[in-house]
């Protein structure tokens, strides 16, 4: 009964606009409901929903929103969610999902809540693999043949060949049929890619002006509602300034600590710190397309004159590890034996000169007339005195071996249509994060180069192809080990982004929250568990 | 060089609150030297960094340059180094038997048509290496009985099946086994490291076999290994350094190689779990002997017997440990916070002895006594040891870290962990550690102790969250790359465990 005046006090607007019921499913565990979690983000996200976004902002807020048909729960178990329990063929190409009939979709204005049935699953599988709907999701599910529905409330999904750890990939999030307003392909411009409703622990309640994400505890989820009444994703231009919110009560939790804040972070003993996406890594990605790039010297000439240790130490404080390769060095896919390319710019210049490049007058290296000047795109809601200062020195170190670099910072979305869309750059500096699987095929198989795709640099490689596909075929764990092994050494020596770092990361969140269990990709998966002692709720 | 110098150098990290009582007993009179000639202020530099290796060189070099009063010095130092080394090779051993016995484990039981048979022997050596003999047993008996094995390998796992049954006092069938053909440079020397081991053959013969095997111009990883074991059995530990110093620690003891008609060739890389307790046993060794020869001298004996307990106590060697220790409470002049030290460690040897309720008394009064974070760390570790409850240690310690800031809490908060490990109180021990870590330099060994390190890696490890642990020892490995077997270990594990969608996202 608390509860329930709780969010009537809080939230009694949106109650109303949403219509949500008076009865609601307490998760019975004796913790209290209530109060109010602020996050800070670094930056906004571009999309909501979780087939068309490709950054971690959106990842956290569609973790709160939705449910795939299985979980993985802290211990890597995969755990029943939309999908009640399920069986799969001996040969392991079929699997058999009996759905929970008790799952309702979270209700539109006006709208009572519609049930969650095996219809939603098979659309969306189908608008996911819809040609022109825009995701890096396609390559990740070719490996399934088709999705039918043989029952409200079961469904079986065939795959064209058994794989390695199949029922993990089930837990991609399903959306309501009735969500999107083109119901055979989704884009970012549909009204349900920023205004999307789901069956998951919290609900989309508004996004003010100033862009914070509102989302109100779900009364009807079926695990139980979530003990916190409302998130609110609140975005910041400046990575000090969420330290402040942090250490002044304006957040209560930061999902990044900027790394030169951790120190005064952990001596405040108000907050817990807690390490979060060790499997990221920072990069200067090459557009290949560019002949200039297209040339592998020329890649491992930039990667040579650049000093990584030394930006690394001078920028961020030592507070990371430079890398050799495509996969993080916490991952089980690094390839130990291959050692970054060292800071030699004299290699560099030899390596040029073997490309056909030559000093001009003005010290820019040239060849055939042209003057190896390229453009680096960075994108300014990413940008951060750290950030700053590495495209700085980037120019420099190259400056100093003949290569001219111009540098663009440019707004978040406009950086991403250049990068991702238009293809109209030569570098770009930007960070990826990884969950467990160590999945690289979208970056660097070939089938991936186009419009909106991660392949963006369009490197193509046909040995590297082949090492993905088979890398995907075989159900041999330790085979698929030396496949990435030399995925790993392959992509070092032909550099088709120069590898930089991995950063400390770490997020902060106030003591007053309690049972927070962090997932190490996904951020909230477990925060409908998380509470708030009744006399610290704001 | 004064003491007061060498006292404020040392003032940062948390480990020179041991080394200043030590230097405040040992130099006292000690000459002024510079950075440039001074080899212990160097290498006490090195050790404040954890780079225990270097260190080590650094004054292994010095010792016959110094005149005897500063040979005497650095010998103390030196001792303290592999002292701290040793520490940290059997806090690796503990982390790495949990990934390798797992990871062989998986690797026997994995479904594939091209499953490893090399594992087999590696987990069966693994086994022996933790003591567990019978279970050992079990799987060497199945290594000798595959024709698919090579023959030098089966009888190799003869040996180790001799060793079982030396264990389980079978002497008679163990010594058959051993006497088993099979005359490769290899068998021969796991043959006389079993026996060494066993102490079943005289020192002699064993050094002079050791010898020969040395002289060969290339020694794979599995023959070094057993050279460090057999001349630790004959007491020559100067020379299994140098084996070891020789070896490229990380590389791995045996890579299987699998056919393949066509596409990628498999690989897997197994490894010696027991070259990380013989290491343990070399360094410890080693420090017993630079502390022996540093208490010769006058001024350095009340510190040097101080840690030749330590070192004693962690070889086994518990009668002699307390007299030492005996002698430095019998010091009046030395420092109260090391007095403290000392009746705890008294305790954990009594312990050992099996006066336990005495042992947990002392420490229990201890503690309510005392809010030193450094004596509470040396109670709970004790405790830890000594796989005792010390209920009323832990509150007090737990109240002490909760009310403590900052670095000077690091250690006790490394022991309340290390405490929770053994206990298998993961979430517990990882919350202590974290808590004790400088996050600015998470990974580095300059500012974490690489021992606790290695026990957080390992709680990260036990939770499934391998990219943590990963990247621990990934920092680690630049430093120790011995490591290289826990990181193959926890990747392999990692890889069949994982379950991921496929998913990345621009951060």
């Amino acid at each position: 009964m608390k509860r329930i005046l709780t969010i009537a006090v809080l939230g009694l607007g949106a109650a109303i606009a949403l219509c949500i019921p008076a009865h609601a499913a307490p998760k019975g565990d004796g913790r209290p409901d209530g109060g109010v979690l602020n996050y800070s983000e670094y930056g906004r996200p571009a999309t909501l929903d979780p087939i068309t976004s490709n950054e971690t902002i959106s990842l956290r807020i569609t973790e709160l929103v939705f449910n795939g048909l299985v979980g993985i729960d802290e211990k890597q178990e995969i755990v029943p969610e939309l999908a009640e329990r399920w069986e799969a063929s001996k040969d392991g190409r079929v699997f058999t999902f009996f759905l929970r009939k008790d799952v309702k979709w979270h209700p539109r204005e006006g709208e009572t809540p519609r049930p969650f049935t095996a219809d939603d699953v098979v659309f969306t599988y189908n608008i996911m693999m819809h040609p022109k709907t825009i995701t890096p999701l396609k390559v990740r599910y070719e490996f399934i043949e088709k999705i039918e529905k043989t029952g409200d409330y079961t469904v079986v999904c065939t795959l064209k060949r058994p794989i390695l750890n199949a029922l993990a990939k089930f837990s991609f999030k399903i959306i309501p049929k009735h969500g999107p307003a083109n119901p055979q392909y989704l884009t970012r411009e549909d009204r349900f890619a920023h205004s999307p409703i789901g069956t998951g622990p919290y609900m989309l309640q508004t996004v003010t002006g100033d862009g914070e994400v509102v989302l109100v505890a779900n009364p009807d989820y079926f695990k139980g509602r979530a003990h916190i009444d409302k998130f609110i994703a609140r975005p910041f231009a400046d990575q000090n300034i969420m330290a402040q919110a942090l250490m002044f009560n304006a957040v209560d939790m930061i999902v990044l600590v900027n790394p030169r804040n951790l120190p005064e972070v952990q001596g405040d003993k108000r907050f817990v710190l807690q390490p979060y996406n060790a499997l990221s890594y920072s990069f200067f990605g090459y557009n290949v397309r560019n002949p200039l790039l297209a040339d592998r010297r020329v890649r491992q000439a930039i990667t040579a004159a650049v000093n990584r240790w030394e930006m690394l130490d001078s920028f961020f404080n030592g507070q990371g590890t430079v890398i050799s390769g495509p996969f993080a060095p916490g991952s089980w896919a690094y390839n130990l034996d291959v050692k970054p390319l060292l800071f030699a710019p004299d290699r560099a210049r030899t390596l040029l000169a073997e490309a056909g490049f030559k000093p001009g007058a003005d010290g820019t290296m040239e060849k055939d007339g042209k003057k190896l000047v390229l453009s680096l795109k960075v994108p300014i809601e990413k940008e951060s005195e750290a950030v700053k200062r590495v495209v700085l020195a980037f120019q420099n170190y190259l400056k100093n071996v003949g290569i001219a670099i111009t540098v663009e910072f440019k707004e978040w979305q406009a950086w991403k249509e250049d990068v991702f869309l238009e293809h109209n750059f030569d570098i770009m500096f930007a960070s990826w994060v990884f969950d467990d699987s160590a999945d690289i095929s979208s970056l660097f198989h070939s089938a991936e180069i186009g419009d909106w795709k991660n392949n963006f640099g369009g490197y193509s490689n046909p040995e590297v192809d082949g090492l993905i596909v088979e890398s995907k075929l075989t159900l041999d764990h330790e085979k698929r080990r030396t496949i990435n092994r030399k995925l790993h050494a392959i992509l070092a020596e032909e550099q088709p982004y120069a590898f930089l770092w991995t950063l400390t990361n770490y997020s902060a969140y106030h003591k007053k929250v309690r049972r927070v269990q962090i997932h190490p990709y996904k951020f909230f998966s477990f925060a409908d568990e998380w509470f708030i002692p009744a006399g610290e709720q704001k | 060089m004064t003491c007061r110098s060498v006292c404020n150098r040392l003032s940062g990290p948390l480990f020179a609150q041991w080394f200043v009582a030590a230097l405040a007993v040992a130099l006292v009179t000690s000459a002024p030297a510079s950075g440039a000639d001074d080899p212990v202020g160097a290498a006490t530099k090195l050790y404040e960094k954890r780079r225990y290796e270097q260190a080590a060189r650094m004054l292994e070099g010095e010792l016959a340059r110094l005149d005897a009063g500063r040979r005497a010095q650095a010998q103390l130092v030196l001792g303290m180094i592999y002292l701290r080394n040793a520490d940290l090779h059997q806090a690796l051993a503990r982390t790495a038997a949990a990934a390798e016995l797992d990871y062989l484990d998986k690797l026997l039981k994995t479904g594939t048509e091209d499953r490893s048979r090399y594992a087999r022997l590696y987990l069966a050596e693994a086994l022996l290496a933790r003591g567990s003999a019978a279970e050992a047993r079990r799987h060497f008996e199945q290594v000798r009985a595959d024709p698919g094995i090579e023959s030098r390998y089966r009888a190799i796992a003869s040996v180790g099946l001799g060793s079982v049954l030396w264990a389980q006092r079978d002497a008679e069938r163990a010594r058959s086994m051993w006497a088993a053909p099979g005359a490769t440079a290899e068998i021969t020397l796991a043959r006389a490291a079993a026996q060494g081991r066993a102490q079943a053959v005289d020192v002699k013969s064993l050094q002079r076999v050791a010898d020969d095997a040395s002289r060969a111009p290339e020694l794979s990883p599995r023959t070094r290994r057993y050279l460090i074991e057999i001349y630790l059995a004959t007491g020559t530990p100067d020379k299994a350094l140098a084996v070891a110093r020789a070896a490229d620690l990380g590389m791995a003891s045996y890579v299987e190689r699998f056919k393949v008609a066509k596409g990628t060739a498999k690989s897997i890389n197994l490894y010696d779990l027991a070259l990380l307790t013989d290491l343990t046993r070399l360094y410890r060794e080693l420090a017993r002997r630079q502390l022996e020869q540093a208490a010769a001298d006058a001024r350095m004996k009340p510190s040097a017997e101080y840690y030749l307990a330590e070192a004693l106590s962690g070889l086994g060697a518990s009668d002699e440990a307390l007299t030492y220790v005996q002698a430095f409470l019998a010091r009046p002049q030395a420092p109260a916070q090391y007095r403290e030290r000392a009746l705890a460690r008294q305790a954990l040897i009594a312990h050992r002895q099996g006066r336990r309720a005495e042992a947990e008394s002392t420490w229990a009064a201890m503690a309510e006594q005392g809010s030193d974070p450094e004596v509470l760390a040396d109670i709970v570790l004790g405790c830890s040891d000594a796989e005792a409850q010390c209920g009323k240690v832990l509150a007090r310690a737990g109240q002490v870290t909760e009310a403590g800031d900052g670095r000077r809490y690091q250690r006790l908060n490394f022991a309340l962990g290390s405490y929770y490990l053994r206990k298998k109180d993961y979430p517990r021990a990882i919350s202590y550690m974290e808590a004790g870590r400088d996050k600015s330099n998470k990974n580095k060994i300059e500012a974490n102790d690489p021992e606790m390190l290695a026990g957080l890696a390992e709680a990260y490890y036990r939770t499934k969250k391998f990219s943590e642990g990963l990247e621990i020892f990934f920092e680690m490995s630049k430093e120790f790359p011995v490591v290289r077997q826990i990181q193959e270990a926890m990747q392999g594990v990692y890889s069949m465990e994982q379950r991921s969608a496929g998913d990345v996202k621009i951060l």
